[in-house]
């Protein structure tokens, strides 16, 4: 009997001690999560369920050879000037000297307008005869993981001891016999949840990147259509931006004053124009109308200009020309540089955007591509008539 | 009166007549090209929102600060209620919570000292990092509802866009 207690209390104790381990186990990898499994889940089919707006970008690998790739609009590539992304392609504790550099992978930086250094977005791509090259089995020998979100034969998502959550997505081109691997390490946003939404977002990115039968036509482009396709981030950072221009436009601007939103990528420069304003004059329909082409100096009205958004950028014996209506606020114009001892200049594009309130005649400008759709042109426009994205 | 129920009263008396006002909003890094926002302000009808600037600069030669202007639109329901633009850091009245550290020249002995005193030797230029906050401007409320306070800081000279001067907002109120 003395020993069947005892069994029972060895039994017990064992129970209760591996219980203690569980919970401290859970309690570890809630903390390392952040949120829990179920809103993971959720952001994770929100982003998911995004619809998918892309353009086919080409890379310049060198004279001879670039790469075609797919990306959502926004998004641009960009040489990754580290030799190896955020996660280990290979056994950290023992490198692999390659003695022929033109084997390795290419590494191209994945960025949008918000990513100002490095976005933990990389890709390398490469070629090879082994269409199993650098398996899903391996990342995850040379990279430890704390919590594994998802994994199968060609991925592999996961938060590592720090805490930072990572993605790993591979890709094999036979016709091409390239390999495409797709590396993320999440930025630290302050807000969780945010910081998934980025990590299931490159995800997506990562597995449209050869989706060359899904490219967006460029036709028909509204921020209406292409606004819920967004990242989160992107749109809480677009929206923080233009939520500044509309309080600018309605608090603080008067005569002639301008704000100016200089980013690497975009800038945004909204100005009161106080003549304008007097007169009644909309210069986006002048200009329009007269179908202008000539020097800034030839613009048949007073304007700010050359003393405003293009300061420093062309003179007033530059070229100014009207391309074409975007809608009937914006308009599409082409700047050039016509000094003949300087090297010859591209021309730059910009949409111009009237916005008439009780409070004046404003003008809000941006650099954009030739065809005057890009997202910030987009939002511009919409801008203009909503004052709000 | 025992001597500790004095001392708990005193205490008590000290921590409820805060002479500078309750904070109202969190002190958010600013980005000069944007404007920054504080919503959902809980004010009421005899309330005084007192805006606070907060100095955080480094490398302040001889006590000099950075010049700065707050323009400011305070909203109810959309309507503006009070608006400005004002000099901050202008002046030495109304000076809180500083922190003056010298940071002496090459040439002198490099160890840093701390004082509370802003007094310059003659003839000799003075290295300093320096933080406080000082009084901008009071803003009696006349009606209760839930204030926007929508502001800018635009710096008045090269010193205020060094990467070592910050300036910052803080609301009070009284």
């Amino acid at each position: 009997m003395k020993k069947s207690y005892f069994g029972l209390f060895i039994t017990s104790f064992l129970f209760l001690l591996s219980c203690g381990g569980k919970d401290k186990d859970t309690g570890y990898t809630d903390m390392l999560m952040g949120i829990s499994q179920s809103s993971i889940d959720s952001i994770r089919k929100a982003e998911d369920k995004k619809p998918v707006y892309l353009k086919k970008l080409t890379f310049d690998v060198d004279s001879a050879s670039s790469v075609d790739l797919m990306l959502p609009l926004g998004n641009y590539l960009k040489e990754y000037s580290f030799s190896s992304p955020n996660i280990h392609l290979s056994d950290p504790e023992h490198p692999t000297q390659v003695e022929d550099e033109s084997l390795l992978p290419l590494g191209i930086s994945i960025k949008n307008n918000f990513s100002d250094d490095d976005s933990g977005e990389v890709l390398m791509i490469g070629n090879s005869d082994n269409p199993n090259i650098y398996p899903v089995s391996d990342i995850k020998k040379f990279n430890p993981a704390e919590k594994i979100l998802l994994e199968d034969k060609n991925t592999l998502i996961f938060i590592d001891s720090f805490g930072d959550k990572k993605l790993y997505y591979r890709q094999y081109d036979p016709s091409a016999k390239r390999y495409y691997l797709y590396t993320a390490e999440t930025p630290k946003y302050n807000d969780e949840k945010l910081q998934y939404a980025s990590l299931f977002s490159a995800y997506k990115k990562a597995r449209n990147l050869l989706a060359f039968d899904k490219e967006t036509s460029p036709e028909n482009l509204t921020w209406e259509r292409i606004k819920p396709g967004l990242s989160e981030i992107e749109l809480k950072s677009y929206d923080r931006y233009y939520t500044s221009l509309q309080k600018e436009l309605k608090y603080f601007m008067k005569d002639n004053d301008s704000t100016d939103i200089k980013k690497t990528n975009f800038d945004l420069y909204l100005y009161r124009d106080n003549n304008h304003s007097q007169k009644g004059i909309d210069q986006t329909k002048l200009l329009a109308d007269s179908n202008f082409s000539g020097t800034f100096e030839e613009i048949p009205f007073e304007n700010r200009f050359t003393d405003g958004y293009f300061q420093g950028k062309y003179r007033y014996d530059d070229k100014l020309k009207f391309v074409k209506r975007i809608s009937s606020n914006s308009i599409l114009v082409s700047a050039e540089d016509t000094d003949s001892y300087s090297y010859s200049n591209p021309p730059g594009y910009f949409i111009i955007s009237s916005i008439k309130t009780g409070k004046g005649q404003f003008y809000l400008i941006s650099m954009t591509n030739k065809d005057g759709n890009d997202i910030v042109a987009l939002m511009n426009d919409y801008f203009s008539k909503h004052l709000k994205i | 009166m025992k001597p500790i129920s004095a001392l708990l009263l005193c205490s008590l008396i000290l921590f409820s007549c805060n002479p500078v006002g309750e904070k109202i909003s969190d002190e958010t890094p600013v980005d000069p090209q944007l404007v920054s926002t504080e919503d959902h302000l809980d004010l009421k009808k005899g309330d005084v929102l007192v805006v606070w600037g907060k100095l955080d600069a480094s490398f302040i030669t001889n006590g000099i600060t950075p010049s700065f202007n707050l323009i400011y639109n305070l909203s109810l329901d959309g309507n503006t209620v009070s608006n400005a633009t004002l000099p901050m850091f202008s002046g030495s009245a109304k000076r809180i919570n500083s922190d003056y550290s010298v940071q002496e020249d090459e040439e002198e002995d490099k160890q840093e000292s701390t004082t509370d005193s802003t007094e310059i030797r003659e003839g000799k230029l003075v290295k300093a990092s320096w933080q406080f906050e000082q009084e901008i401007t009071r803003i009696p409320i006349e009606k209760d509802g839930k204030y926007t306070f929508d502001y800018k800081i635009k710096s008045k000279g090269s010193d205020g866009e060094s990467m070592f001067n910050k300036a910052a907002i803080i609301l009070r109120k009284n």
